[in-house]
């Protein structure tokens, strides 16, 4: 009889799961439209002002003289860390390189480390280092563990047997390197350079610290004196273009092609190659990476610390802003992980050619600059969401345009971990659906869904532009106070805030170490 | 002289003791297998020989000039040496093409045409040429694996396992093929693999392994009928191990006095070997009395455990024809043919 | 060997299934029997989702509404800040601690707030502005959206230090100033006139920040006193000459380090410095114009109250304390070395007296800081 009673609630309930296979699209296309309203903004805004105003606004000597930098930038930056991150990453996990453990763990360190924080350390040391090769310098010292992270992965999950097997047909160890190993690990160089690229379009307070003006700069120096004026949301049009040029070489460079692994088998623990008697020289450049990315933050960090004393330590005010970060970044957390939430699920347990669509959306959102997401969100606030205007709730959305891929990636991970079979395995034992499903999935996707809360968390804490314009008032989080500080020159004051920065960061970079490892199999 | 010629060659991986002192001679053109359990070292001769690891000691040589010797090796990649895999080993961001031609050095215009011919000699549609090595079944990247091992013309082809992923029929057929076109291509192969069938359907001689020692090197028949002890009797196929007195060329057993291969004129206590095949049933009373114990049908034949009526404590499995039909319990004579084999 | 193709043939076209191949494509599982309880499942994400979302959307909410609500508070004051960081807070201290009444700050430079202000119009949070120069107070008034200040606290302010329309008042004073590099240049070497900057003698020897409000004032006052056609042709040669420094503080470090030779900057940089480590200062000395000197001139900062405020009475009352004794006093003894401008208030001691800069005499109601930038972008310095 029991199960008379309990077979008729599945039968009523059957268009309810239709219903809720359409709830979570919607959910997820909502949020969608939220991400994309950054990019719908400048090319409305571009509209709005009309061509005339636009043109002249954007042909002009300044922008050409901002095009020339960012594009300087870019061109010598990125491909410079990709071959900086490449020999490291080949150095530390596939050579007999003295204490290649350490080294991979000192590479990734660096992310703790905010990029603007980078530049305050630089000019700690060379006060007078500015311009185009301090721009250069000083982003290939702050990006290259975007790059060596992926990639030293990727090595790790390389079939040593493919090196063997090229090795059979006749290729020196130069040539397996440069026709097996490189071109496997193409996919992870070119995703972690288009992350460097965007980084290097949307970073301001790096940048403005040295005297190098970017697009991004000059749309801060702009909103500074006209705020959301014209010529600033001219500014941002250019800048996405620019971010839109190279999201589209990276997708033509990548092809449509993904590498399957074909083999069935565990790989062969890998062999290092020894380096012989370059084991020692090859030393320098680890040494040399690890003292500009870690020891000259640390060095400048230190001397200001000893400097300012315990005068520096105006505990009321760095409390309170070490409060207030950690709160915005918790929320902030939350709501970009809950939002990433449908499409999670659905790219994991219904991937389609629709959830794929849902998903790029948001990787294209992510991509635009906080200047251009702030500068969005200033004008839509105050023109038409009056009441968001200059609240938490409008940054948190500012947060998860930038961050949501940060929760996805890791959320989808833990799910696709999770085999479907077991809710039915639960469901069959009798648990109503929610409740299989909360028993299962939900609880074993947990680690994943707090890994996303702490990468976008990280994101959120080390983030400045955006949060300077749309803080609401009397927010001041450790990244605004650190910049106001450094902007008075004063650099000992500052130095607490950058050491809070840092040690908040260091436990979610190690947890972003970790996940590589894992994700690599070890 | 023989083509390849390995002696005392010794390998450590820590503590465990992977290759301990191997002697082998693999002759020109010949079809040579390695089989042993997994574990035992085979595959690590066969990347001693590759050259994708480094002995400790000993001497490989092929075609009289020295690879390894001791510590001192020439690299993988100057010992023209052809190598399938388990899995294949497809490079996965090329197309087959690619991979066929990988290690070529020819002009473009000629790689092509020789990577046309080579999907023939394998057995494969030239149109595969521009697929990608995930758009192929199992069987078809070892066909390219083999294509591309040829590309070379090597004068060793190394087969690692290479069908043991595949599924049964495919792995016949597969293997067939496979060594049909290095026996015509006249390459010296040997193949490594724990699978006994596959080791004494494929080789002209069968070199048994076990935990890093060479047991036994012979003709696949020698081998099985002829092994050098039980365990390699066993690991061979189906055995029937039984106590005899030796003497006067015969064995005394459980199952009467059997003719046996004693060599030098031993005589005294000995173990003995008989395979199944060799024990038939006689109709009516004569022969060794058994009991059938148990009974197994498997479509073409049934395997029988049965039991010594004289003898309760020795037991034998044997295959018959399944159109006999013996239930439990049914009282049968044995009769055992060919000679009986006597561990020295 | 042709023999062996025809078998290689046969048996290639054998039907193969490659259990591999399954696995890389994903979890084997029986569609028929999954599709229902991925439909479960979807219709689980959705509410779980939603369970999940909502304390957060609700603490968006409440943190949301909240914050534009301290506003509404009775005893609060929401201050749009422009002046330093610094002073302000000391001031803004000081009058809490005083009255009692809470303030908030939203920290930000000259023209993004007032900006910032003329968009939000009559829905700005903002019950006070304060600046570092005149022209953006000018610009808030030229919309209409100062309220009239209240003649107590005018009557703390001498007339030169106020517009005539009592809409805001001056609250502090900074003088503009040549920082050079001592070590390089002596006194009988030094620009007589900010106009000599223009001359080619002076190329890539001097440096200023015209992204700031600071520099545009100065060129705002340059312009009020010389006209379109001589401002036009000093910021030609200016282009030519000068080495663009984004902050005044960092313009004065790099002086200080043997980069540049001066720069154009306001004085209290120095004197901060100064009254600290000293560290980015110990080689720069400063140069007065006075003379009446475009160069001399002294820029106002400005306060004032919205009319959307919905807390005039406090904000008046901050106002009033703030140009009146306490907060002048903060001037005097304070870390800003700014002028004090309030009636019989005397400045740091440490500063040459506002009485002896011979600064020119400015309107600064009428700093045009639209003009200014347009000029500034046409002779490609922004």
């Amino acid at each position: 009889m029991t199960s008379f009673v309990d077979n008729r609630p599945m039968l009523v309930s059957r268009p309810w799961f239709l219903a809720g296979t359409r709830g979570t699209y919607l959910i997820a296309i909502v949020i969608a439209l939220f991400a994309l309203m950054p990019l719908g903004f400048v090319f409305w805004a571009t509209a709005v002002t009309g061509w005339e105003t636009a043109s002249q606004l954007i042909f002009r000597p300044r922008v050409g003289e901002l095009m020339g930098n960012t594009l300087l930038l870019v061109i010598v930056t990125v491909p410079v860390t990709m071959i900086l991150a490449t020999v490291l990453a080949w150095l530390t996990e596939r050579s007999d390189l003295p204490f290649a453990r350490f080294w991979s763990v000192l590479c990734v360190a660096p992310l703790a480390i905010p990029a603007f924080v980078h530049s305050y350390a630089w000019i700690g040391l060379w006060p007078g280092f500015h311009g185009l090769p301090a721009g250069i310098a000083i982003s290939v010292t702050a990006y290259f563990p975007f790059l060596y992270l992926p990639i030293s992965a990727a090595l790790r999950l390389l079939d040593p047997a493919l090196e063997d097997q090229a090795a059979s047909l006749g290729l020196s160890d130069a040539a397996v390197f440069r026709r097996v190993v490189l071109p496997q690990l193409r996919l992870s160089i070119l995703g972690g350079g288009l992350l460097v690229g965007l980084h290097l379009l949307a970073e301001y307070g790096l940048y403005a610290m040295i005297r190098f003006d970017t697009f991004t700069t000059a749309i801060v120096d702009q909103f500074q004196s006209t705020y959301n004026g014209v010529a600033a949301n001219m500014l941002a049009l250019v800048l996405v273009l620019c971010c839109l040029v190279l999201l589209a070489v990276d997708a033509g460079l990548r092809g449509r092609r993904r590498y399957a692994r074909i083999g069935p088998g565990v790989a062969r623990q890998v062999r290092r190659t020894s380096l012989g008697a370059w084991r020692y020289p090859c030393l320098l450049l680890p040494i040399a990476a690890v003292f500009f990315a870690l020891g000259v933050p640390a060095l400048t960090l230190s001397r200001w610390l000893v400097a300012g004393g315990a005068a520096i330590w105006r505990m009321d005010e760095i409390g309170l802003a070490l409060g207030q970060t950690l709160v915005i970044c918790l929320v902030g957390g939350l709501a970009t992980t809950a939002a990433a939430l449908p499409i999670a699920w659905l790219s994991v347990r219904r991937p389609s050619r629709r959830s794929r669509v849902i998903e790029g959306c948001y990787y294209l959102a992510s991509s635009m600059p906080g200047v251009v997401v702030a500068l969005a969100l200033v004008t839509i606030t105050v023109r038409v969401a009056l009441p968001l205007y200059q609240t938490v709730a409008t940054i948190v959305i500012a947060y998860m345009i930038m961050f949501l891929p940060r929760a996805l990636i890791s959320l989808r991970a833990s799910i696709a971990q999770v085999p479907a079979e077991l809710e039915q395995a639960a469901a069959s034992l009798g648990r109503s659906p929610a409740r299989a499903l909360w028993a299962t999935t939900v609880r074993l996707a947990a680690p994943g869904a707090a890994a996303g809360v702490a990468l976008s968390s990280l994101g959120i804490m080390n983030e400045l532009t955006a949060t300077q314009m749309l803080a609401p008032n009397g927010t001041r989080t450790l990244a605004m106070a650190f910049w106001a500080l450094t902007s008075e020159i004063d650099y000992a004051g500052a130095a607490p805030y950058a050491l809070l920065m840092i040690l908040f960061s260091l436990p979610m970079t190690a947890l972003l170490h970790h996940q590589s490892k894992k994700i690599a199999g070890r | 002289m023989s083509f390849v010629e390995i002696r005392a060659l010794r390998k450590q991986f820590g503590p465990v003791t992977a290759l301990d002192g191997i002697d082998l001679d693999i002759a020109g053109g010949s079809r040579t297998v390695v089989v042993g359990p997994s574990g035992c070292g085979k595959t690590t001769l066969l990347r001693l020989i590759a050259g994708f690891e480094a002995a400790d000691a000993g001497r490989i040589a092929i075609d009289g000039e020295p690879v390894v010797d001791g510590a001192a090796a020439v690299p993988a990649h100057k010992r023209n040496i052809g190598i399938v895999a388990q899995d294949g080993c497809l490079f996965p961001h090329l197309s087959v093409a690619g991979n066929i031609t990988f290690g070529m050095t020819e002009d473009a215009a000629i790689r092509q045409a020789r990577a046309g011919e080579l999907m023939e000699m394998v057995g494969l549609d030239r149109s595969m040429l521009t697929r990608r090595p995930d758009e192929l079944s199992g069987g078809q990247q070892q066909r390219v694996a083999l294509a591309r091992a040829l590309a070379r013309k090597p004068r060793l082809m190394l087969l690692d396992e290479p069908f043991s992923a595949l599924d049964t029929g495919l792995r016949a057929t597969t293997r067939k093929a496979v060594g049909d076109v290095l026996r015509a291509e006249g390459i010296a192969t040997l193949l490594v693999t724990h699978d006994q069938a596959e080791a004494l359907a494929f080789a002209d001689q069968v070199a048994v392994m076990r935990a890093g020692r060479l047991m036994q090197f012979g003709p696949p028949r020698e081998v099985y009928g002829r092994p050098v002890d039980p365990a390699t009797a066993a690991f061979l196929g189906e055995a029937i191990i039984l106590p005899a007195t030796i003497g006067d060329g015969h064995a005394d057993c459980a199952l009467g006095r059997l003719p046996a291969d004693v060599a030098n004129g031993f005589a005294g206590q000995a173990t003995i070997m008989l395979r199944p095949e060799q024990i038939g049933l006689v109709e009516g009373e004569g022969g060794v009395r058994a009991k059938v114990a148990e009974a197994g049908f498997r479509g073409s034949a049934s395997e029988l455990r049965i039991v010594l009526c004289d003898d309760q404590g020795i037991t034998l499995t044997i295959e018959v024809p399944s159109s006999r039909d013996l239930p439990i319990g049914e009282e049968i004579g044995l009769q055992v043919s060919g000679k009986a084999h006597v561990f020295a | 060997m042709s023999k062996k193709i025809e078998y290689f043939s046969k048996s290639g076209v054998y039907p193969v299934v490659d259990r591999r191949r399954v696995a890389d494509h994903g979890s084997p599982v029986s569609v028929g029997a999954f599709s229902k309880s991925f439909a479960e499942a979807i219709l689980k994400t959705s509410s779980i989702f939603l369970a999940g979302a909502a304390p957060v959307l609700s603490v968006l909410a409440v943190l949301g509404l909240s914050t534009p609500a301290s506003a509404q508070v009775a005893d609060s004051l929401t201050i749009y800040n422009a002046q330093h960081e610094g002073l302000t807070k000391e001031w803004v201290d000081a009058f809490t601690e005083e009255t009692g009444i809470v303030v908030t700050i939203r920290n930000g430079s000259d023209m993004e707030i007032a900006n910032q202000i003329v968009q939000e119009g009559a829905n700005s949070p903002a019950d006070l502005f304060l600046t570092e120069n005149s022209p953006a107070m000018a610009l808030v008034d030229g919309k209409g959206l100062f309220e009239p200040l209240d003649k107590a606290t005018l009557d703390e302010v001498p007339e030169q230090f106020r517009p005539a329309n009592g809409h805001w008042t001056g609250i502090a004073a900074r003088s503009t100033v040549f920082a050079y590099d001592k070590t390089k240049l002596t006194e009988d070497k030094l620009p007589k006139s900010m106009m000599d900057l223009a001359k080619p003698e002076w190329k890539g020897r001097w440096a200023a920040s015209p992204s700031g409000a600071d520099f545009q004032a100065i060129v705002g006052a340059l312009l009020q006193l010389k006209g379109e056609e001589e401002t036009a042709a000093w910021l030609k040669g200016m282009k030519e000459n000068f080495t663009a420094i984004r902050g005044n503080s960092t313009a004065m470090k790099a002086v200080n380090a043997g980069q540049i030779e001066g720069a154009v900057i306001y004085h209290y940089y120095y004197f901060g410095d100064q009254a600290k480590t000293g560290e980015n200062s110990k080689n720069v000395s400063l140069h007065y114009f006075k003379n009446q000197d475009p160069g001399a001139f002294v820029s106002i900062s400005g306060g004032g109250i919205l009319a959307s405020s919905k807390h005039k009475e406090q904000a008046q009352a901050f106002l009033k304390w703030v140009a009146g004794k306490g907060g002048q006093k903060i001037l005097r003894d304070g870390t800003s070395f700014e002028y004090a401008v309030g009636k019989d208030e005397a400045s740091n001691k440490a500063l040459v007296p506002l009485a002896d800069l011979q600064a020119p005499k400015v309107e600064p109601t009428e700093l045009n800081n639209a003009k200014v930038t347009d000029m500034l972008t046409a002779a490609g310095i922004l």
